[in-house]
């Protein structure tokens, strides 16, 4: 390295004063390090020379002088001091070793956490398709029902501003809504009739039990809270707690809007498919009743961007794909 | 937090000590000598006393230390010797002068605070 490598290296490193980072191989060659242990270095021998020259002058001078011990509590403070000195200074070296070792350690710990977690994760997608076939063959809901609502709600999240982790989970999240209906009974759910109050009681269930059949992982908090609310209105008038406004999560709230407009475009035992612009007409219609207003204002503004009939277009390209399509 | 005194006549030695024991957020009183130390002890009541031996003039260390375990007031704080005297008459005259710790100098950092920490938790 030539003198003027060197020279703008120093000028280019920084001296604030601080601590060496622990983790401090990879700096590489560093200059300003360098330059620290030469200091040291110096500094050190320095120390050493002092000394040595205090308690040769105090010998000479005792022995000329003819007196004795005149010095001698301050050259035995100053070899302690030293020595007190030197033990700190390896203490402190061991107690950074060891802080070395622990990071590492921590940090390997670390990554078979993240390895275990995306573990889980893989195994709660899993359980989530092996829920939703089971669902789908159970009710008649078409995979397309959710592959659609899944897609809504994803694209409303988006639009609300929402991250792109939210937005994921919402989604997913999504297409458990209805699990519950597995331990409703068949003539209630596929029933054309209007249906008694104690028939309605058993409808109302579903939601219960789909929140209890998500159990209590983390992975599905939101989708427990879908589960349970939305049936949930705006203006508190919905199944089963009676929730309002915001005390309705809103991961419910999209679910709700979402659900609520693919039931109304899709063919069902007891009614024709609406048209989109109808279905449309519909929840705007429930904006501040039934759903919540800005969630609406999301979904009519995504409407008459096309991003609604983009949804719907690709989950019919896709059908064959979805377990249980055939079952309509 | 606990309160700790540190009686040491060399000033490098009792800054070691605080800057070591402040680390774990105790707060630390300082003095000079025996004197000094003996009347800390009555008006500060800390939770333990490190002593140095060899302070100058006035009572040394083990005085200090036998003083504090006279006084009924007193006679209850833990007393740490942390001096250069190795021998093993001078730990017996520790001891017997009621100290419950003696610490060698040089000592280290480490050593110190599990020392220290593994009498507080005690009493």
């Amino acid at each position: 390295m030539g003198a003027d490598d060197t020279k703008e290296m120093i000028e280019t490193v920084d001296v604030s004063p601080r601590l060496p980072e622990i983790t401090g191989e990879e700096h590489g060659p560093d200059v300003f390090r360098q330059l620290l242990h030469q200091a040291v270095r110096v500094a050190d021998l320095a120390n050493a020379q002092a000394m040595r020259m205090a308690l040769d002058f105090a010998k000479v001078y005792e022995r000329e002088q003819g007196v004795r011990h005149e010095f001698e509590t301050q050259l035995g403070q100053m070899t302690l001091m030293e020595k007190q000195a030197t033990r700190y200074a390896e203490d402190l070296a061991s107690m950074l070793r060891s802080e070395r070792e622990r990071r590492k350690e921590l940090e390997r710990a670390l990554e078979q956490e993240r390895v275990a977690n995306e573990e889980l994760r893989r195994t709660g997608l899993q359980g989530i398709s092996h829920l939703l076939l089971a669902a789908t063959i159970k009710d008649r809901t078409t995979g397309e029902h959710l592959q659609r609502v899944r897609g809504y709600v994803e694209a409303i999240a988006r639009r609300l501003g929402l991250t792109a982790d939210l937005v994921e989970e919402f989604g997913y999240s999504s297409v458990m809504h209805d699990v519950g209906k597995i331990h409703t009974p068949d003539h209630i759910l596929q029933s054309e009739h209007h249906l008694t109050d104690e028939q309605f009681g058993v409808i109302k269930q579903h939601c219960i039990d789909g929140e209890r059949m998500l159990g209590e992982a983390r992975f599905f908090e939101t989708a427990r809270a879908i589960a349970r609310e939305h049936h949930e209105r705006w203006d508190g008038r919905g199944y089963p707690d009676g929730k309002k406004g915001e005390e309705i999560s809103l991961a419910a709230r999209i679910v709700s809007v979402a659900d609520v407009f693919d039931a109304l475009t899709s063919k069902r035992p007891y009614k024709d498919a609406w048209s989109a612009d109808a279905g449309l007409k519909a929840i705007e219609k429930d904006a501040g009743e039934r759903f919540d207003p800005e969630v609406v204002s999301a979904f009519v503004a995504l409407y008459r961007e096309g991003v609604v009939e983009t949804i719907r277009c690709q989950v019919a390209a896709n059908a064959p794909e979805q377990p249980g399509s055939s079952a309509t | 937090m606990a309160k700790l005194l540190v009686a040491d006549d060399l000033v490098p030695i009792r800054q070691m000590v605080r800057i070591t024991l402040s680390t774990q957020g105790w707060t630390i009183v300082e003095a000079k000598n025996g004197n000094e130390a003996l009347e800390l002890v009555r008006s500060e009541k800390p939770d333990l006393v490190l002593l140095d031996v060899d302070m100058g003039p006035g009572p040394n260390g083990f005085d200090v230390c036998r003083q504090i375990k006279a006084d009924e007031a007193t006679k209850d704080i833990p007393v740490v010797m942390l001096t250069a005297h190795e021998s093993d008459s001078d730990r017996a005259i520790g001891f017997a002068a009621g100290a419950t710790q003696y610490l060698t100098k040089p000592f280290g950092p480490l050593e110190l605070i599990d020392t220290i920490r593994g009498i507080l938790a005690h009493s």
